[in-house]
């Protein structure tokens, strides 16, 4: 494949480059009495470095910012501040023509397979309208033969079968794969996946997670999975980044942060996963109380009010990521020794 | 279930639900008070000879059904009566045949007063449809496309305001205004228009068509903006569109071969049931603007007891209704591949 900035990408070591991103959404309109204008503090200097070919997840609860972050990354939103550069070029404001021919290199999985297929659409429009709108496999044959291809690869087999048919006539996990199908038919560098699994059965979540690994290694695509479920974690991701209040509290290996967590967050996120073995179960971490407004952020350490060891310190002191090895890094000033 | 399967089961109901208004549409008028010979001649002078030969020329001497003389009011009858020799008995032979009867009051076949009445209803009220649907659904289409901005606001305020103008008091108004504009007020046609060349009544009819097609538009584009507008919203917000954004259709892709197949669902619901109702024509803007359509024989017919118009009238409404909403049925199911599994 060529591709515009192929020769300069191939060097980069890193295939996303993400540097202090910023999004804020405007929190309704100042009243006459309100100050100012409120503002959603949805991602909050995020910083992140993806490698060619790797998976990062992104882990945190529901309304953390990480849904906003792949939406920004994918120029679904724009970004208020900071910068994304992806192979190399700069990619955090384009114009609709530049976004279009990004978009084939940059796909997304959304969460919900139920809604993110047109009803009306058979299996194979859904798959090849992408070629169709960038003007990729001019020919209908070879177009078809891309679809059969991306359907095959996505798991669905024999793809002949399942063209024809409409979304509802298949289940969660055939859906999910046509979703992936119609992200894979552009042959993509990065794809962002948010939540995959989330809405699927558990015995399906295992396929879809394994069909995302096996397409990270034949295609070697550079994935970011998005999920709130760290135990789906532990099969594929390389590295894991938790979120926590529209930033990244907690950045490592995959065995780094999944063994030996050192943010109390990651610790609380941790503990709570379900361990098969009574005898390996440690005491779990119940976080007290609710997520705080990301309108009215807390002072010092957004994570001090429900944090289980803060200190006094915590409520003034916003803490920098601290590194405690070469990959792995940490926002706590506990750890600051 | 297979297309074929459901077509076969939406025809068969279609046809049960006709078969049923054939019934109900013979006791209906019958039980309504009120003697058809009298009413129909309003003639106090009329000699009881000739109303009852009046009677037996229509029928009427006839018991409605065994056991029961009239309807109204129910005075109750032999019940040795042969049951071919009743009212309805032959009314239903009579339809068999496709004979709709006289009128009792102009003695004229029902099937030529309907026939007359049935085009002017179908030009004027076609005329206000076509119109009300595309101004409806193309300003819907364009509020939520501008969704939150003045010129949706503007669009959401227009369409409720139309939709909740009294039709009668809107026609009132048109027809001051019409009067002092030199629009024709009433009618179908200037008196004595007939013996001109035929391009030049067209051009008349249609003059006399302004004022009522555009109370009608104004009235229904309301609704169809107000649904368009809604639907289209909806399916906006929904994830395939989002999906489809990220992979690279613009705009008006978007709105081209997502969204608008999916929001004209329930258009297509309105639709063929206001078309169905177009038979039926718009009584008050055809008393309004005296405009000699369906809608106006209902009303002549009902204070006449003229029931074989009336049963005409009402077979009429009820079959086009019964077709409008199995043609419903079919586009959606050819729109939406859902429909068919359920």
């Amino acid at each position: 494949m060529k591709q515009v900035g192929e020769k300069k990408t191939m060097t980069d070591e890193f295939i996303l480059e993400v540097q202090d991103l910023k999004k804020y959404f405007k929190a309704g309109r100042p009243g006459w009495f309100s100050r100012g204008e409120n503002f959603i503090h949805a991602v909050d200097d995020v910083s992140l470095k993806l490698k060619r070919g790797e998976v990062v997840a992104l882990v945190g609860e529901s309304g953390c910012g990480k849904s906003t972050l792949s939406l920004t990354l994918m120029g679904l939103e724009e970004a208020t501040e900071g910068t994304i550069l992806f192979e190399g070029n700069d990619i955090t404001h384009l114009n609709d023509r530049e976004r279009k021919s990004l978009r084939q290199r940059i796909q997304m999985i959304f969460q919900d397979p139920y809604e993110s297929l047109n009803p009306t659409q058979t299996i194979e429009e859904i798959v090849s309208e992408p070629l169709v709108v960038h003007g990729l496999a001019p020919s209908l044959d070879e177009r078809r033969e891309r679809v059969r291809r991306a359907l095959e690869d996505a798991g669905l087999k024999p793809a002949e079968s399942y063209m024809q048919r409409f979304p509802h006539q298949l289940s969660g996990g055939q859906r999910q794969r046509v979703v992936i199908a119609g992200a894979l038919v552009l042959e993509p560098h990065l794809l962002l996946a948010d939540e995959p699994v989330s809405m699927l059965d558990v015995s399906i979540r295992a396929e879809i997670i394994n069909l995302l690994a096996d397409l990270r290694q034949s295609r070697g695509i550079s994935v970011i999975f998005i999920t709130h479920d760290l135990g789906t974690v532990g099969y594929f991701a390389d590295r894991v980044a938790v979120m926590y209040l529209g930033r990244i509290v907690e950045i490592g290996k995959m065995i780094e942060v999944l063994e030996s967590p050192q943010h109390p967050y990651s610790q609380a996120l941790l503990s709570v996963i379900p361990v098969p073995n009574p005898r390996l179960r440690k005491k779990r971490v119940i976080l007290q109380g609710e997520t705080p407004n990301p309108i009215d952020l807390p002072t010092g350490c957004r994570f001090h009010p429900r944090c289980p060891v803060a200190i006094e310190r915590c409520k003034s002191i916003d803490p920098q990521l601290i590194e405690l090895s070469e990959t792995h890094r940490a926002a706590c000033i506990l750890l600051a020794k | 279930m297979n297309r074929y399967q459901f077509l076969w089961k939406k025809i068969a109901w279609a046809l049960f639900t006709i078969l049923f208004v054939v019934v109900l549409n013979f006791f209906l008028f019958r039980i309504l008070p009120g003697d058809p010979v009298r009413s129909g001649t309003r003639d106090p002078r009329l000699k009881k000879d000739a109303q009852e030969a009046l009677r037996i020329r229509f029928g009427l001497d006839k018991p409605v059904i065994p056991c029961f003389e009239t309807l109204n009011p129910i005075k109750p009858g032999d019940c040795a009566v042969n049951p071919f020799e009743t009212q309805f008995f032959l009314y239903l032979r009579n339809l068999t045949q496709g004979e709709l009867g006289y009128s009792f009051h102009t003695n004229r076949p029902v099937a030529d007063v309907l026939g007359e009445r049935l085009w002017n209803t179908i030009l004027l009220i076609g005329a206000g449809q076509l119109l009300s649907i595309v101004i409806g659904v193309l300003f819907g289409m364009f509020a939520a496309w501008k969704a939150r901005t003045s010129i949706d606001y503007g669009a959401l305020i227009t369409g409720l305001v139309a939709w909740s103008l009294p039709t009668f008091w809107l026609g009132i108004i048109l027809l001051f205004w019409g009067s002092n504009n030199g629009f024709p007020i009433g009618g179908k046609a200037t008196p004595g228009i007939s013996s001109f060349p035929f391009l030049y009544q067209a051009g008349d009819v249609f003059k006399h068509m302004i004022l009522p097609t555009i109370t009608y538009t104004i009235v229904y584009m309301g609704e169809y903006l107000l649904v368009m507008r809604s639907s289209l919203l909806d399916v906006l917000a929904e994830d395939y569109i989002l999906t489809a954004k990220a992979k690279g259709l613009t705009t008006f892709q978007i709105l081209k071969d997502h969204a608008l197949k999916n929001a004209m669902l329930p258009i297509v619901t309105i639709i063929a049931i206001n078309l169905g109702f177009t038979v039926a024509g718009a009584i008050q803007i055809e008393s309004v603007y005296s405009w000699p359509g369906l809608g106006g024989a209902v009303y002549e017919a009902l204070e006449r007891r003229d029931y074989p118009v009336l049963q005409g009238v009402f077979l009429l409404i009820a079959v086009s209704v019964v077709l409008a909403n199995l043609i419903a049925d079919l586009t959606y199911s050819f729109l939406d591949p859902r429909v068919q599994a359920d």
